[in-house]
């Protein structure tokens, strides 16, 4: 996949998985995998992108005598998932005219 | 390798980024390998799972210097160079009162004085020439005692001399004046270019 498309993709995905309950790098990577492969390394950027655009809030939790960051969709964040829902339904149209080319093979 | 070790290295792999940016990437990997390690690998796996360190250095420095050099915002910043691109045309042209008698003055210059240096040069060789054939002269006007002639062979060798000599110290300023008018008019357009 295109990596820009797919880096565009990730940063949806992982607001997504946050608007069910705030979560943390390791959840949202095993949230996320099944749709669309993250690793460690990937996430990294997307999270710290989304912190500067103000997409996510982060706090800190305890959790065996270590701190664990959470990452809290914010109205940006939320904002951000209903554009990228807009945005597709053009890209859908756009799709539905490319499906419709009549190509010998 | 444990996740002391991962760490340590992944820091020192990334040197040139702000520390605070750091401390931050440290804090990130920490948290995973012991998310990890807490849901049943071993920190041996854990840090296995993370992949190749020089990889994951490349990727945080490549992000960082992206993230530094394009704004989030790519839209706003393009109009922007547009303006200042205007601006500074504008500016040239505003400027221009200034700069083109400067330019003007400076090509004048460069043809002028290697110039006027030439014709003072000729006239300084031409005038030492006259007097040393005068020298030559007086000898024999001395010789034959012909006072008159010696005593005006030696006024126009004192003549050609003080013409020669003060031509000689006049290209010499004539230099001097020349270079340091070059290099002063060098830097002022050098010093409009900059601040514009």
């Amino acid at each position: 996949m295109d990596i820009q498309l797919k880096r565009g993709l990730l940063e949806i995905c992982v607001l997504v998985t946050l608007t069910e309950n705030d979560s943390y790098g390791y959840q949202i990577i095993k949230d996320v995998n099944p749709y669309i492969e993250i690793s460690e390394s990937t996430l990294y950027p997307i999270l710290k992108r989304l912190e500067i655009s103000n997409c996510v809030r982060t706090y800190s939790v305890e959790h065996n005598s270590r701190l664990r960051k959470y990452y809290k969709i914010t109205n940006t964040g939320n904002n951000k998932i209903l554009d990228f829902r807009l945005e597709w339904q053009n890209v859908m149209k756009i799709y539905k005219f490319i499906e419709g080319a009549k190509i010998d093979e | 390798m444990n996740k002391e070790d991962f760490l340590n290295t992944l820091q020192e792999l990334i040197p040139n980024i702000p520390k605070s940016e750091q401390a931050r990437t440290l804090v990130y990997y920490d948290e995973i390998i012991n998310d990890y390690i807490d849901d049943g690998l071993t920190e041996f796996d854990a840090v296995e799972k993370l992949g190749d360190l020089q990889v994951i250095a490349n990727g945080i420095i490549s992000d960082y210097v992206t993230e530094n050099n394009i704004p989030l915002d790519e839209k706003q910043t393009k109009p922007n160079t547009h303006t200042s691109n205007k601006a500074l045309i504008i500016i040239l042209a505003i400027s221009a009162v200034v700069w083109v008698p400067l330019l003007l003055a400076f090509g004048v210059m460069v043809i002028v004085i290697p110039f006027a240096v030439i014709v003072a040069l000729v006239s300084a060789v031409i005038a030492l020439v006259i007097a040393i054939v005068f020298i030559i002269g007086t000898i024999p006007a001395t010789l034959s005692v012909s006072m008159p002639l010696a005593l005006l062979y030696f006024g126009a060798i004192l003549i050609c001399l003080c013409v020669g000599g003060l031509i000689s110290v006049l290209v010499c300023y004539l230099f001097k004046w020349g270079k340091k008018s070059i290099r002063f008019i060098m830097k002022k357009i050098f010093k409009r270019g900059k601040s514009i």
